[in-house]
C-alpha cells in the first residue's frame, strides 16, 4: 500500500474505534451482592432499581439488599444504580431503556409523575397488603404516595423538620436551656433577648433565623394553621390568613432590627456554612438528620430539639413529614418483578429500621420509630412524625411549581420589600391558573 | 409553439448526463453521514417541538392538541416576563462588554513585546474551561465571607457585596465570570488586528494622529466584520445562557428572588420540573422568533456601519 492509503486506513480505524468507544460506554452499575443459585426450574429475572444516594450509601443500600432480600428472592436479582437525580429518572422513563423500580429523590415527583402517567398504580398490586400498610406505616407518609385516592408510590424512610436552639446561648441570655418557647409570643420574646447588636447596629448574634427559605417558612406556617390547598379540590390557597400573617410575623419580627441587617448577616456565611452550628443562631428550623450531623462536626454545640411553636395549641406539633417514594415507571418490562420487590423493600421493618438509622431519617414504618436509634433528639423528630398535624404540605402535581412560586414570593418579601399579601396575592393567581391544568 | 420533434441523445451527451448523475449521487453520499444526522437531530426535533408547542404534554401520553393556548398563557405568565427581563438586561449590558474588553484586550496585546504569547495563552485559557467547573470555583471565589474576590477588596478597605446571596448583585457577579472567560473572543480581534497593513499606522503618524486616534479612524473601522460577527453570535449566545447560571443559582432554581432567572432556565423548569413540555416548546420558538427578528435587526443596520474595506 503506498502512504495515503494505509494513511487512510489508519484514520478509518481511528475513527471507527472512538465511535465504537462511544456506542459501548454504559453507566456503571453496581450490583447487589452475589446471588445464591436460583430454585431450580425459576428462571433468574434481573431488574434495575435506581436512587438517588451516593457515595457510601450505595454499598450500604447493596448490603441491605443483599441480606433481606437476595436470600428469600433468589429468582429475582436486583441491581442498584446510584447518584440518580429526578432528571435522570425522567429521562430514562420516557426514553426506550426504563428503570424498573425508582426511589424518588424528593417527595413532591410522586404526585406529578402520577398525574401524567409515568407510573404506575399500585392499587391492585397492594391489595392483599393494604390494610397492613394503612395500619403499620406512620400515616402521614402514606400521603405524598397517593393521587386521586390511590396509592402510586410507598413511602421509605421519612423526615420532618422541628426547632433546633442552642442551650449554651439560652443560659447567656438568661434564658430556662430547658424550656424553648412553645408558642410563638414566647419565640418573639426569646428571639429578641437572643439577639446582640454591635455599636453600628449591625447584628453580630441573631435569636431567630428569619423564614426566607421555603422549607422552613413551610413547617413553620403549618404550626400557625396555614393550609396550601384544599383537599377537596386539590386547589392552592397560598394566600390563605393564616399563611400570610404567618410570614408578616416573622417580617416584623426581623424588622425589630432592620429587615436589611438580617439579611446582611444571613447571607454573611459560606455557601455550605451552618450559622446555627458555628453558634451564630440562637434558634431556627431544620430536618430531623442533623443531629448525626452536629455529632460529627459540632460536638460540643449544646442543642436541644422541640417542636415548631405554634400560634395555637390545636395547630401544635405540626410537621411536613416528606418521605423517598418507591415508584414503578408504566416503562419497566419487568412490573410484576418490580412490585414484588417495591412492596418487600417499603414494607420490610429490618429494611425500614437499618436504613433509617444508616442515612439519619425515619421509619415509615410506626413500630420500628422507638428501635431505629439512641439518640434522644432523633427520637424526638421520630415521635413527632406520628402526631395528629404532621402531614404532606401539598400532595398535588403541581407542588414542584408551588415551591418554586414560594421560592419567589419569599424573595420579594425578604428581599424586595413586597408585602406578604401582595406577594401571595400574586403567588396565588399563578398557581391557581396552573393548577387548572391538571385534574384532581 | 409548436411540437418539437424529441432532441436527440448524442452519445457524448449520454455520457455527460450520465457522469453529471453520478457526480450528484457522490456528493450526495459523502454528504449523507452529516445529512442523515442533521435530518434525525436537528430538523426532525426543531420540526417536533413546533408541533408541540401547540399540545399539552408531558413526555408520556400522547400530546393533547390545544392550538394557540400555550402562547396566549405565556403572555399572562408573569414569570415568563420576569425571565424575559432577566435575558434582556443581562444581555443589553453583556453584549456591549465582552465587544469592548475583548477589543480592548486585542489592542493591548497587539504588539512585539516580550511575554505577549504567555498573557494572551492566560487570558484565553479560561474559556476553555468547561461551563460547570468555572461555575464552581467561582461560587466560591465570590463567597461572602471566606472567597478570593471580597478578601481581595477587603486588602483596598472596601466592603465587598454578598454577590451570589443578593439579588441586586448576581447579575454582577454572573458577568463578572462571563467577562473571565473572553479569551476565546479576544483571539478573534488579535486575528483581524493581523490583518490591518501597517503602512495605514506609517500613514497616519505621518499625519501625525496619536494612539487614540489611530484606534478610532484606523483599527476599529477595518475590524467592523468581526464586530458584527461577534456582535451577532453573542446576542444569540447571551438569549440561550443556561450552563452557569443553573449551577451557580442552587439546582437551576433562579434564585436568589429570581433574579437569575433567565430565560433559558424558566423554559427547562416547565420542561423538567413541571412536565410541561408544550409550554417549553412554546417558549423555545418564541425565543426563536425574538433571536431572529434581533439579528435581522443587526443585519440590516449593519450596512450604515460595517465596513468591508474592498
Amino acid at each position: 500500500m503506498n502512504n495515503k492509503r494505509l494513511f487512510t486506513l489508519a484514520s478509518v480505524i481511528l475513527v471507527l474505534s472512538m465511535v465504537l468507544t462511544a456506542c459501548g460506554a454504559s453507566a456503571t452499575k453496581a450490583p447487589a451482592a452475589a446471588t445464591q443459585a436460583p430454585a431450580a426450574g425459576g428462571p433468574v429475572v434481573t431488574i434495575t432499581f435506581w436512587h438517588g444516594f451516593n457515595a457510601h450509601e450505595v454499598d450500604f443500600l447493596n448490603g441491605i439488599i443483599a441480606k433481606y432480600w437476595t436470600p428469600t428472592h433468589p429468582n429475582i436479582k436486583v441491581v442498584t444504580t446510584g447518584n440518580k437525580s429526578n432528571d435522570d429518572m425522567l429521562t430514562a422513563m420516557s426514553g426506550g431503556d426504563s428503570p424498573d423500580v425508582i426511589m424518588g429523590g424528593s417527595s413532591e415527583v410522586a404526585t406529578l409523575w402520577a398525574s401524567q402517567g409515568a407510573i404506575i398504580d399500585l392499587t391492585s398490586a397492594i391489595q392483599p397488603i393494604k390494610a397492613q400498610l394503612e395500619s403499620e406505616d406512620v400515616p402521614a407518609g402514606l400521603e405524598w404516595g397517593m393521587y386521586q385516592g390511590k396509592y402510586y408510590a410507598l413511602p421509605f424512610v421519612n423526615y420532618n423538620w422541628g426547632l433546633y436552639y442552642n442551650k449554651d446561648l439560652f443560659t447567656a441570655a438568661g434564658l430556662d436551656p430547658n424550656k424553648p418557647p412553645t408558642t410563638v409570643d414566647e419565640l418573639k420574646a426569646d428571639a429578641i433577648k437572643l439577639t446582640k447588636v454591635d455599636a453600628s447596629g449591625n447584628i453580630t448574634q441573631l435569636g431567630w433565623m428569619p423564614l426566607n427559605d421555603e422549607w422552613r417558612a413551610l413547617n413553620f406556617i403549618m404550626n400557625q394553621g396555614g393550609k396550601f390547598y384544599d383537599p377537596a379540590t386539590g386547589a392552592p390557597t397560598f394566600n390563605d390568613p393564616n399563611i400570610v400573617s404567618a410570614f408578616q410575623w416573622d417580617l416584623d419580627l426581623q424588622n425589630t432590627f432592620g429587615l436589611s441587617k438580617v439579611t446582611a448577616f444571613t447571607t454573611g456565611f459560606n455557601q455550605g456554612d451552618n450559622p446555627f452550628q458555628l453558634g451564630k443562631v440562637a434558634m431556627y428550623i431544620d430536618g430531623c438528620w442533623n443531629p448525626e450531623f452536629f455529632k460529627l462536626n459540632a460536638p460540643n454545640l449544646h442543642y436541644g430539639v422541640a417542636a415548631i411553636p405554634y400560634s395555637d395549641p390545636k395547630y401544635a406539633n405540626a410537621n411536613d413529614l416528606g418521605t423517598n417514594p418507591i415508584m414503578i415507571p408504566v416503562a419497566s418490562k419487568h412490573q410484576k418483578e418490580a412490585l414484588e420487590f417495591a412492596i418487600f423493600f417499603a414494607t420490610n421493618k429490618d429494611i425500614a429500621r437499618e436504613f433509617s438509622a444508616e442515612i439519619s431519617n425515619l421509619p415509615q414504618i410506626t413500630s420500628e420509630l422507638t428501635t431505629f436509634t439512641q439518640d434522644p433528639n432523633t427520637q424526638f423528630f421520630a415521635q413527632l412524625s406520628t402526631s395528629a398535624n404532621a402531614a404532606a404540605w401539598a400532595p398535588v402535581p403541581y407542588s414542584q411549581k408551588y415551591l418554586d412560586e414560594m421560592t419567589s414570593a419569599i424573595g420579594q418579601m425578604y428581599n424586595s420589600g413586597v408585602a406578604p399579601k401582595d406577594a401571595l396575592d400574586a403567588a396565588q393567581q399563578i398557581l391557581l391558573q396552573d393548577a387548572k391544568g391538571y385534574t384532581k | 409553439m409548436s411540437a418539437q420533434a424529441p432532441i436527440l441523445m448524442t452519445p457524448l451527451a449520454k455520457k455527460k448526463i450520465g457522469h453529471e448523475r453520478r457526480k450528484l449521487f457522490l456528493g450526495l453520499a459523502f454528504i449523507s453521514p452529516w445529512m442523515i444526522g442533521f435530518l434525525a437531530f436537528t430538523l426532525y426535533p426543531l420540526l417536533a417541538s413546533l408541533y408541540y408547542s401547540f399540545t399539552n404534554y408531558s413526555l408520556f401520553g400522547s400530546p393533547k392538541w390545544i392550538g394557540l393556548e400555550n402562547y396566549i398563557n405565556l403572555f399572562s405568565d408573569p414569570k415568563f416576563y420576569k425571565s424575559l427581563g432577566n435575558t434582556l438586561i443581562f444581555s443589553v449590558i453583556v453584549v456591549p462588554a465582552s465587544i469592548v474588553l475583548a477589543l480592548g484586550l486585542a489592542i493591548l496585546l497587539n504588539n512585539k513585546l516580550r511575554g505577549n504569547s504567555i498573557y494572551r495563552t492566560l487570558i484565553f485559557m479560561p474559556s476553555v474551561v468547561p461551563a460547570v467547573a468555572s461555575a464552581v470555583v467561582w461560587i466560591w471565589i465570590l463567597s461572602p465571607q471566606w472567597g478570593l474576590l471580597n478578601g481581595a477588596l477587603r486588602l483596598i478597605h472596601l466592603q465587598g457585596p454578598p454577590w451570589l446571596s443578593s439579588p441586586d448583585w448576581a447579575k454582577p457577579a454572573l458577568l463578572i465570570i462571563t467577562l473571565w472567560m473572553i479569551g476565546s473572543d479576544m483571539v478573534l480581534y488579535l486575528a483581524g488586528l493581523q490583518e490591518i497593513p501597517l503602512d495605514y499606522y506609517e500613514a497616519a503618524e505621518l499625519d501625525g494622529a496619536t494612539a487614540w486616534q489611530k484606534t478610532i479612524y484606523i483599527v476599529v473601522p477595518l475590524l467592523t466584520p468581526i464586530m458584527f460577527f461577534h456582535l451577532i453570535n453573542a446576542f444569540i449566545w447571551s438569549f440561550q445562557y443556561f450552563s452557569i447560571p443553573y449551577i451557580i443559582s442552587v439546582q437551576g432554581s433562579g434564585q436568589p428572588a429570581d433574579s437569575l432567572l433567565f430565560y433559558p432556565l424558566y423554559l427547562y423548569q416547565n420542561a423538567f420540573r413541571y412536565l410541561k413540555m408544550g409550554y417549553a416548546s412554546a417558549m423555545a420558538w418564541l425565543l426563536f422568533l425574538l433571536v431572529m427578528v434581533c439579528t435581522i435587526i443587526i443585519l440590516r443596520s449593519s450596512k450604515s456601519w460595517v465596513n468591508y474595506g474592498n
